[in-house]
């Protein structure tokens, strides 16, 4: 298994409306596995076609074959994101608001009075991950996969600084059993069978994630060598944990894709 | 041969479905001329940054506050002004009920001029069109707490005093003003574009004058177009391409430069930054920039000439929106109408 730590730094506020209060948008500090996968994939691996029009452009069909933009085409290349966890984080609250070309349209709350616009209101608070965030993760890949140095995510496409590294065979060993997985995991991307035991849930859309899991099943086992400094190809793995375990078998919607014929 | 002929094959014929790997990077350095304003809740925006890329050196690696122009601060005003100059042409229409009537942020975008089109819409069900316009905020060289100063503004009376009748108006009021010659160096990001496609999103940046709240009194910014590269990626940051200028000037002992060494400056760290990335790409400099934005201001100023790009830019956009677009199924449901008549007659 070829397996690259990422890492990302924010060079512009990155914003999801991962909770909706009134008109404060709240973005969750991690950062979701299919969202980094359409940013790093996309157009190289996830087709992405410019304009969208009537149920498609209201409804995502992240597991959906019928969907162009589906992340089964990652699948079958054999590629996988996991969600990011952060590790130096802060937030910038920003007030939006989308003024009319006439200078200034009331704004009309969706589905209120007059109301026949099923996006929302034209003004709120955003509360948005700022510059200089850090975020860590791992993708698995086939040697060659070229994984973009910069890409664009979020509402407000915002730029990120990607740092990629590829952790040397040796040092990732094969394992099953009861184990617990320090980063954050997607639950519908795990293989059927392997059992989450206990977990935090980080409640996110479009699928919440969990972390500080312990799992059962079988699993990869990612050590750092003790001499790591003098070993070759261990150089630039830093910022690796010293022991970090990840489940095997994931791919997106593994969980779903067996139990639907 | 002129640079714009033969830049030519670097572009698409029409406008794709599908992205590709087909960007170009405009360089710029956004130059304050006067005061703006750039402020969201009442302060003006600003963020916690890195002075420059080198975190162990002492000057470099310090941590300061830099003003922030947010993405669509930069944006709105580059589209405004590219509609200004459809309707201008008489491609567009302002008024409803005319053909070619477009409406700003509304549910009555055309989704088939260039403005939407290349900058996108978004109409809920009724579809949307991806930007092919991407920005990146963009941060002060210079440090907030020498780039700004606070002004107290007034609304006098008819009299042009403050006092009304004896009685003191109350329409006053102070507010944090960006000081002028404020750099903020950016990288906008055109995909996918045609040949007409990219004079107009060049244009826009080269005719925005304006950027900012209180725009009809202040903030005139110029655009400096210091470098055009032609990429089969995404490259750095406007972050990242600011802190590069930073360590250069720290490293020439000169922090604040005429603006005229500063774009010399600018260039050459775009040529060198982009060496680093890992893409494949063409940089346009110097004197090649020279001619080919003598060309495109050539264009801007003959209106015969302009009118047939932008003639040719709103067909292409037509055509794409009628192949893909919203207009596909209107199109489509005609001609059945059509096909049905035509059978029951």
């Amino acid at each position: 298994m070829i397996l690259y730590l990422c890492h990302l730094t924010l060079h512009d506020n990155v914003f999801f409306a991962s909770r909706e209060m009134g008109t404060l948008y709240e973005t969750e500090k991690y950062l979701h596995n299919w969202a980094l996968s359409y940013a790093l994939f996309e157009s190289t691996y996830i087709p992405r076609p410019y304009r969208l029009e009537g149920a498609i452009a209201q409804r995502p069909g992240y597991l959906e074959p019928d969907n162009e933009q589906n992340l089964l085409h990652l699948n079958q290349q054999g590629i996988y994101v996991f969600p990011a966890q952060p590790l130096q984080w802060s937030y910038q609250v920003i007030t939006f608001n989308v003024s009319q070309a006439f200078y200034h349209q009331k704004s009309r709350q969706s589905g209120g009075e007059g109301g026949d616009l099923n996006y929302p209101i034209s003004y709120g608070r955003a509360k948005e991950l700022a510059v200089g965030s850090k975020y860590r993760t791992y993708t698995i890949a086939p040697a060659k996969t070229p994984i973009p140095r910069w890409i664009r995510l979020g509402k407000w496409a915002a730029k990120i600084r990607v740092e990629t590294t590829l952790i040397p065979e040796s040092g990732i060993q094969q394992a099953s059993g009861e184990y617990i997985s320090e980063h954050p995991l997607n639950p519908i991307d795990l293989p059927q069978a392997t059992q989450l035991l206990l977990y935090n849930r980080i409640v996110m859309p479009p699928a919440s994630l969990v972390s500080q899991a312990k799992l059962s099943g079988d699993y990869w086992e990612i050590s750092k060598p003790d001499e790591w400094t003098e070993l070759p190809g261990w150089s630039g793995l830093k910022d690796l944990p010293q022991t970090i375990c990840l489940p095997r078998g994931v791919a997106y919607g593994a969980n779903n894709l067996v139990a639907t014929p | 041969m002129s640079v714009l002929e033969k830049l030519k094959p670097q572009f698409h014929p029409a406008f794709p479905r599908l992205a590709s790997g087909k960007y170009v990077h405009f360089f710029l350095v956004r130059h304050s001329q006067s005061f703006p304003v750039f402020q969201t809740d009442g302060v003006l925006n600003t963020a916690r940054t890195q002075a420059g890329l080198d975190s162990e050196d002492e000057k470099s690696g310090q941590s300061i506050s830099r003003l922030v122009m947010f993405k669509r601060k930069q944006v709105t005003p580059e589209r405004l002004a590219g509609r200004e100059l459809l309707r201008s042409l008489g491609l567009t229409s302002a008024v409803e009920g005319e053909g070619g009537f477009c409406e700003y942020n509304s549910q009555k975008a055309c989704k088939k001029c260039p403005d939407c089109i290349l900058y996108g819409f978004g109409i809920g069900d009724k579809g949307s069109e991806r930007s092919k316009v991407y920005s990146d905020s963009a941060f002060s060289l210079s440090p907030y707490e020498t780039s700004h100063r606070s002004f107290t503004f007034n609304a006098p009376s008819e009299n042009g005093t403050m006092s009304e009748k004896g009685e003191m108006r109350s329409a006053i009021n102070n507010l944090d003003h960006v000081l002028p010659e404020v750099t903020f160096p950016s990288v906008e990001t055109l995909r996918d574009p045609t040949f007409e496609g990219f004079i107009y999103v060049l244009g826009n940046l080269l005719r925005t004058r304006r950027y900012g709240g209180q725009e009809s009194r202040t903030g005139t910014m110029t655009n400096h177009i210091v470098g055009i590269a032609f990429c089969d990626g995404e490259i750095f940051s406007n972050l990242y391409f600011t802190q590069a200028i930073y360590d250069v000037l720290q490293a020439k002992g000169e922090t604040r430069v005429p603006i005229g060494n500063l774009q010399r400056e600018a260039a050459m760290v775009a040529e060198n930054c982009l060496k680093q990335e890992p893409v494949r790409s063409t940089i346009i400099v110097e004197a090649e920039l020279g001619g080919l934005l003598e060309e495109v201001i050539g264009v801007y100023q003959d209106e015969a000439n302009l009118r047939a790009i932008m003639t040719t830019l709103y067909q292409q956009t037509q055509t794409y929106s009628e192949a893909y677009g919203a207009l596909f199924p209107e199109k489509k449901k005609e001609e059945k109408k059509k096909a049905k008549q035509g059978s029951s007659s």
